[in-house]
């Protein structure tokens, strides 16, 4: 029966798949029979993916429930922690992940990517036993070990072992022109006097990425090496900061936060 | 190209793409990357491996693509020359097929036997050849960076538009055309005369 319902499902997929790229037709109950019929983690993670796009989280949310418990894997309370968190709902991420670790599903390694990214704003979560975890696999999709590598990076800047921090950036640019590891290089450079050589890592960065996206990530790599007026300068430049960053309990999180930046904030507005 | 041609060459593809997705699987997981295999790619199951689009395409353009496998290059000890392995084993897998198939045409087999060995031996040398374009998503795009000195082996997304750009024009251009008629040329060169 197993077989013959997942047999029937690969039909339905397709059609699924090819609803998608009509959008005129909802493919929604589509991807729910396909998933009633193979029970499968793949089916479960996109169909709460339609849900929540299509018809938000709430109503991803009450699927949820059904869904992973069915499934018993790990992969739809990552995907649903992951919409919680991009929503900016952070202890309704962790519940997913409690859920997901409470019953000991299958494949807990999914949960690493939105346990690194809670990280940030929940203390249940330690940065870099994660990272580290998420670095002891072979088995993880390539953005998990990116941002795995970076956290790392951006660690090591604050622990001053910037030998450390360096090699990473050096890993992540042999496979692709990385501006976060052209703003950990520009710290380490910049930290070592090699103010040339630094500016040239910084404007490789900012070629990639708008000033938006950079400016409070070089105030991180100030704060990391000990720079702080440095610091405050760049996050004053970034304008309105994303509330993600605003929130989180990172350095350059915990800096926009403080009365120190408030002044300094308030002051280069008066001049 | 005709719904008879294309149904005849479809056990072909089914055959080429799956063992050409299981070698970039494999060849990952030898050379230290266990993400493809974690997601079930090292399977002979063409369910595992057919792509709906690319299924489609033969039908349309006269050959298909399957689902890409995901490759974690942080995992590689040496990025640059072990992604170029693992990319480059698909076409040869389906080269080896091709090499196999035509093997089989020259031992006389049946009649039956016959029309699977030349479906084999025309869509996985196609397959092959086409894979070697500098295009994305095809393993073109990711064997030419490996090889040029300088390029980083993931190139940027402004890069991908631009070959996708170029493959469009190539199509509607005929110059996909003018590459695949030599490789078809060249192919009816090697089997047996009937």
């Amino acid at each position: 029966m197993t077989f013959l319902t997942k047999l029937i499902a690969v039909p339905v997929r397709a059609l699924a798949k090819l609803f998608c790229l009509i959008p005129i037709f909802d493919d929604i109950p589509l991807w729910s029979a396909s998933w009633r019929l193979s029970f499968s983690p793949d089916d479960a993670c996109k169909l709460l993916s339609v849900v929540s796009a299509k018809k938000g989280t709430d109503a991803a949310r009450r699927m949820a429930a059904r869904v992973v418990e069915k499934t018993k894997t790990s992969g739809p309370a990552a995907i649903m922690a992951g919409i919680e968190f991009v929503n900016g709902n952070f202890d309704d991420a962790h519940y997913w992940v409690k859920l997901a670790e409470d019953n000991k599903y299958k494949n807990p390694e999914q949960l690493l990517l939105v346990k690194l990214l809670l990280s940030d704003y929940l203390p249940e979560y330690e940065k870099n036993k994660i990272a580290d975890r998420i670095l002891s696999r072979n088995d993880l999709p390539m953005t998990v070990t990116h941002l795995a590598l970076i956290s790392k990076a951006f660690i090591s800047l604050e622990k001053n072992n910037n030998t450390q921090a360096e090699k990473i950036a050096d890993q992540l640019l042999s496979v692709i022109e990385d501006p976060y590891a052209r703003i950990i290089k520009w710290a380490v450079c910049a930290a070592a006097g090699k103010n040339a050589l630094a500016n040239t890592h910084l404007s490789k960065a900012q070629k990639i990425l708008p000033p938006k996206t950079l400016n409070p990530l070089v105030a991180q790599a100030c704060l990391c090496i000990g720079d702080d007026d440095a610091a405050m300068e760049w996050l004053y430049q970034a304008g309105e900061l994303d509330y993600k960053i605003a929130a989180s309990d990172s350095p350059v999180g915990r800096l926009s936060r403080s009365q120190k930046f408030r002044d300094f904030r308030r002051e280069r507005q008066n001049l | 190209m005709s719904w008879q041609t294309a149904l005849l060459l479809f056990p072909g593809l089914v055959i080429g793409l799956t063992i050409h997705e299981t070698a970039h699987a494999l060849s990952a997981k030898w050379l230290g990357d266990r993400t493809a295999e974690k997601m079930g790619r090292i399977s002979l199951n063409p369910f595992r491996h057919l792509s709906l689009l690319g299924t489609l395409a033969l039908f349309v353009l006269g050959f298909g693509w399957g689902k890409p496998v995901t490759v974690n290059l942080y995992n590689f000890k040496r990025p640059k020359l072990y992604y170029f392995l693992s990319s480059i084993a698909g076409p040869v897998s389906n080269l080896i097929l091709s090499a196999i198939a035509l093997a089989i045409l020259y031992l006389n087999p049946h009649r039956l036997i016959m029309w699977i060995c030349i479906s084999i031996f025309y869509i996985n040398a196609v397959l092959a050849v086409i894979n070697l374009l500098p295009v994305p998503p095809l393993d073109g795009s990711k064997i030419w960076p490996c090889i040029i000195p300088g390029l980083k082996p993931t190139v940027s997304k402004n890069w991908s538009r631009f070959w996708i750009i170029f493959l469009l024009v190539a199509f509607y251009t005929g110059l996909i055309g003018r590459v695949i008629t030599p490789v078809f040329g060249f192919l009816n060169s090697l089997l047996p005369a009937a």
